[in-house]
C-alpha cells in the first residue's frame, strides 16, 4: 500500500488534433516537446512530470490527438492504447484531462463525452478562451461543469494563463468519475452525445448567429487560390533556400575567421610535430568544417519552426494532394515527407498520421530521400565549386532547388512504382484534414526548439565527428613512410592502402579513392564526409597555412589524377552530388523504419536499394556525361 | 466492392452539376431514411454551391464514421468555401478539407 501511495499518479492530456495539447504539456511539465500549428504533430506518448500546489509529484502524459474512441490511424491507436491500458508498461491513467478548443466544442466535446464515458476521472481544459472570446462565444465554464458533472478549468496555454487553477484542480484527492446523464440505453449512443452536446453549447458556449470572415479566411482566399496559391508555395520555399544561402554568409564568414585565428594560434604555440598536426589538420579543420555550416542548420530549423507553428503547412497539404495523388499518395503523406527534409526520423515517426497501411509503408520508403539537414553541408561544399565563388546567390539557390527537387521528383516515381506493387489499401485513406486558423509563432517554443538542434549539431561535432576526425587523421598520417614526401605518405598510410583498395569501386563514378574513403566514413554521419575530405586532401598539399572551407575548396579546385586530369571537373561533382542525394548513410533512420514498419526486412532493404540506386544513379551520370563529352 | 464503388464515384464527379436523379439516392439510401428527405432539395455536397450554407441531412457511406467523428453530423449546418479537388467547408468555425470522394457521402440540403 505504502508503495502505491508514493508513486507518482499519473495524468494523461487528451483532446482533438491541434487542441494545444502538447502546448499545455511543455507548460505543465517545461519540457520542449515539439508543437506546430497543425493535427498530428504529436504521434507518441511522451512523458514528464509536474508538481501539485502541494508539492505532490505526478507523471503527466501526453498522447497524440484523436478524433475519437476509434482508432483510424497509428497514432490514434496508441492515444486508445493509453487510455485503455494496452500499451505495454503504462497502467491505466489516474486522471485524465481533456483539452479542447474552447472556439469549436461543438466539435471537441464529442470526445470529451466519449473519455468521460470510460469511467475515467476526468477534468475539462478549455483551452484558447482568447480565441473563443475574439470569435465572439461567450464561454460559461461554471455552466459547463454542472451540467458534465467535471472540473472545467478555462485557460490560455501557450500564455501559460490557467496553468495554476489547472493545478488546483488536479489537487487529491482526484475527482470522482463523473456520472453519466446523458447516455439512454434505448438510443444510438452518437445520437444523443451529439444532443447534449447542441445542448449544453446553447446553454454555456452560444457562438454569435453569422458567419463572420476571420482574417484565416482572407488569407486563404489567395493562398488557397488554384494559380495564387501555388505561387506562394513556389515562392515561400525559394524564399527559404536563398534565405539559407545568403543569410548564412555572414556567420559562416565569422566562424572560418575564428578557425582559422585558432589554428594559427595553435601553430604559434606548438612545435612542428605530430600532435600539433593532430589538433590542426585533425581536430580544428574536422571539426571545424563541420561547424562552419552550423548557421545554415540554424537557418533551416527555424524557417521550418515559423512554417509549422505558423499554420501554413496543412494549406501546403492541401495544395500538395493533386500531386502527391499522381505518386500514389494523399495530401496526408506531405506533411510527414516534408518533415524529412529537416530529418527523416522524425519524419517516419510522423506517418503515424496516415490510416491506410500501405501509403504509410510508401511514405516511410521514400522518406529518406527528402534531402535532410545533414546533407546540407554536404551540398555547400559541392555546389559552390560547381557555381565558381562569385555567381550570385541566388544562383547557388537554384542549384540547391533543384537538388531538392530531384530527391523529391525520384521519391514520387518510385513511390508511383511501390504502389502498383504494393497494391490498394484495403481501407482507402481519404484526403481529410483540418485547416487551423493562422496564428502568430510561439517564438519562445521556436527558439528553444532551434537552440536545441543547434546544440544537437554542435555535440555531434564534439563527439562523433571529432572522433573520427582522430580516427581519420590517424588513420592517413601513420604508418608513416621514410621518403618524407606527403604524396607518398598519404599512400603509405591506412587510409591511402584502404583508399586503394576502394579506387576500383569508385572510379566508374568519378571518385578517387580518398573521395571513396570520404564516403565510406559518411557511412556513419553525412556530416563526416567534409571532415574526411578537409583531413584527406589537407595532406596532399602539406600546409599549415589556413583551414577555411574556402582554402579546402580551392584544395579540392586543383586536385590532380597521377596522370595530371583534374579530379573535381563539373561532372564528377555532380555524380559526387547525385550520390549523396540518393544514398541512405544513416543508420539511426534505418532502425526507426525496422520499428515503424515492424520489420527489419523493410529497413535492410530499404537501405541496399537506396546505396545501390545512388551507385548505379552516379554511375550512369558520369559515364553519360562522359560520352557526352563534359 | 466499396472500393470499386469510389473509384465509380470518382468518375462520375465530372459532371457534379447534373441534377440529382432519384436512382441514385434509392443506391445511396437506406430506404428508411429517404422519406425523410424532401428528395428535390437533397444533393450531395459536392453538388453544393461554392459559398452556400448547406444543413446536412444524411451521412451514407464508408467513410461517415470517420465524417462524423470531424464533425459532419446530421442537422449541422456547413458552408462550402471552395470546391475541386478536395472541397474546404467551413463546420462550427473550423476549416475542414475533405476529398470528393468523402463530400459525395455527405447528403445536404440547402438552409432556408
Amino acid at each position: 500500500m505504502t508503495l502505491s501511495a508514493e508513486a507518482p499518479s499519473t495524468i494523461a492530456l487528451i483532446g482533438n488534433p491541434n487542441a494545444g495539447k502538447t502546448t499545455l504539456f511543455n507548460a505543465l511539465t517545461g519540457a520542449n516537446q515539439r508543437v506546430g500549428n497543425y493535427a498530428g504533430v504529436t504521434v507518441a506518448v511522451k512523458s514528464g512530470e509536474t508538481y501539485t500546489p502541494h508539492g505532490r509529484k505526478l507523471r503527466v502524459l501526453d498522447l497524440p490527438g484523436c478524433y475519437s474512441l476509434r482508432a483510424n490511424s497509428p497514432d490514434e491507436k496508441v492515444a486508445l492504447d493509453v487510455l485503455s491500458g494496452l500499451l505495454p508498461g503504462e497502467p491505466i491513467p489516474d486522471l485524465v484531462i481533456c483539452v479542447v478548443d474552447a472556439s469549436n466544442l461543438e466539435r471537441h466535446l464529442q470526445l470529451a463525452l466519449q473519455v468521460i464515458e470510460l469511467g475515467l476521472p476526468c477534468i475539462l481544459a478549455l483551452n484558447m478562451v482568447d480565441v473563443a472570446e475574439r470569435a465572439g462565444l461567450r464561454l460559461d465554464p461554471t455552466k459547463m461543469a454542472e451540467e458534465l458533472g467535471i472540473p472545467v478549468v478555462p485557460m490560455q496555454a501557450n500564455a501559460k494563463r490557467g496553468i495554476v487553477e489547472l493545478k488546483q484542480a488536479l489537487r487529491f484527492p482526484f475527482p470522482a468519475a463523473a456520472k453519466v446523464s446523458w447516455v439512454n440505453d434505448d438510443e444510438n449512443p452518437e445520437a444523443t452525445r451529439r444532443a447534449f452536446v447542441a445542448q449544453l453549447c446553447e446553454l454555456a458556449a452560444r457562438r454569435p448567429e453569422t458567419h463572420q470572415q476571420t482574417l484565416s479566411d482572407k488569407i486563404d482566399v489567395v493562398l488557397l487560390h488554384p494559380i495564387y496559391g501555388w505561387l506562394s508555395l513556389l515562392g515561400v520555399f525559394f524564399t527559404l533556400f536563398w534565405a539559407i544561402f545568403s543569410f548564412a554568409q555572414i556567420p559562416m564568414a565569422w566562424i572560418s575567421s575564428g578557425q582559422s585565428m585558432l589554428s594559427g594560434w595553435v601553430e604559434s604555440l606548438m612545435e612542428v610535430g605530430d600532435l600539433r598536426s593532430l589538433i590542426v589538420d585533425g581536430i580544428i579543420s574536422g571539426v571545424g568544417g563541420v561547424v562552419t555550416f552550423l548557421p545554415q542548420i540554424v537557418l533551416l530549423f527555424l524557417f521550418i519552426g515559423l512554417l509549422e507553428s505558423s499554420g501554413y503547412m496543412a494549406r501546403a497539404a492541401y495544395l500538395m494532394d493533386g500531386v502527391m495523388a499522381k505518386a500514389g499518395l494523399s495530401g496526408k503523406s506531405f506533411l510527414p515527407l516534408f518533415s524529412s527534409y529537416a530529418c527523416a526520423i522524425p519524419g517516419v515517426m510522423a506517418t503515424r498520421t496516415i490510416g491506410a497501411a500501405k501509403e504509410r509503408l510508401t511514405t516511410i520508403l521514400i522518406a529518406p530521400w527528402m534531402s535532410c539537414s545533414a546533407r546540407l553541408p554536404v551540398y555547400f561544399l559541392i555546389v559552390p565549386l560547381l557555381l565558381h565563388e562569385n555567381e550570385g546567390t541566388w544562383k547557388q539557390a537554384l542549384v540547391l532547388f533543384g537538388i531538392y527537387a530531384l530527391g523529391t521528383a525520384t521519391a514520387f516515381g518510385v513511390a508511383r512504382l511501390l504502389r502498383g506493387q504494393l497494391g490498394e489499401d484495403i481501407t482507402p485513406g481519404h484526403f481529410l484534414l483540418e485547416l487551423p486558423p493562422y496564428r502568430k509563432p510561439q517564438w519562445s517554443y521556436i527558439f528553444r526548439h532551434v537552440l536545441e538542434r543547434a546544440y544537437s549539431f554542435v555535440q555531434k561535432a564534439g563527439t562523433l565527428i571529432l572522433g573520427l576526425s582522430i580516427l581519420l587523421w590517424a588513420m592517413s598520417t601513420y604508418p608513416k613512410s621514410l621518403t618524407g614526401n606527403s604524396v607518398d605518405a598519404l599512400s603509405f598510410s591506412v587510409m591511402g592502402r584502404i583508399g586503394a583498395i576502394i579506387e576500383p569501386v569508385v572510379k566508374p563514378l568519378g571518385f578517387d579513392g580518398r573521395m571513396g574513403t570520404a564516403i565510406l566514413t559518411s557511412f556513419a554521419a553525412r556530416e563526416v564526409f567534409v571532415s574526411s575530405m578537409a583531413i584527406l586532401y589537407r595532406i596532399e598539399e602539406g600546409d599549415n597555412e589556413e583551414t577555411t572551407r574556402q582554402q579546402l575548396r580551392d584544395q579540392l579546385a586543383v586536385a590532380k589524377w597521377p596522370d595530371g586530369r583534374r579530379i573535381f571537373t563539373p561532372l564528377s561533382l555532380v555524380s559526387l552530388l547525385v550520390f549523396f542525394i540518393y544514398a541512405l548513410q544513416c543508420l539511426p533512420t534505418v532502425a526507426v523504419v525496422v520499428r515503424e514498419s515492424g520489420s527489419w526486412r523493410w529497413g535492410l532493404g530499404q537501405f541496399l536499394f537506396m546505396t545501390g540506386f545512388a551507385y548505379t544513379a552516379s554511375l550512369i551520370v558520369f559515364q553519360v556525361g562522359k560520352l557526352m563529352g563534359f | 466492392m466499396t472500393l470499386y464503388f469510389i473509384r465509380q464515384a470518382k468518375f462520375a464527379d465530372f459532371s457534379s452539376c447534373k441534377p440529382f436523379s432519384s436512382a441514385d439516392l434509392s443506391f445511396r439510401m437506406i430506404p428508411a431514411h429517404a422519406a425523410d428527405l424532401e428528395i428535390d432539395s437533397a444533393m450531395t455536397l459536392n453538388q453544393a454551391k461554392v459559398g452556400c450554407d448547406v444543413q446536412i441531412r444524411l451521412l451514407n457511406g464508408p467513410g461517415c464514421e470517420r465524417l462524423r467523428d470531424l464533425g459532419f453530423c446530421e442537422q449541422l449546418q456547413v458552408r462550402k468555401i471552395a470546391g475541386g479537388r478536395n472541397l474546404i467547408c467551413s463546420i462550427c468555425g473550423t476549416r475542414m478539407a475533405i476529398s470528393r470522394e468523402l463530400a459525395e457521402q455527405v447528403l445536404v440540403s440547402p438552409v432556408v
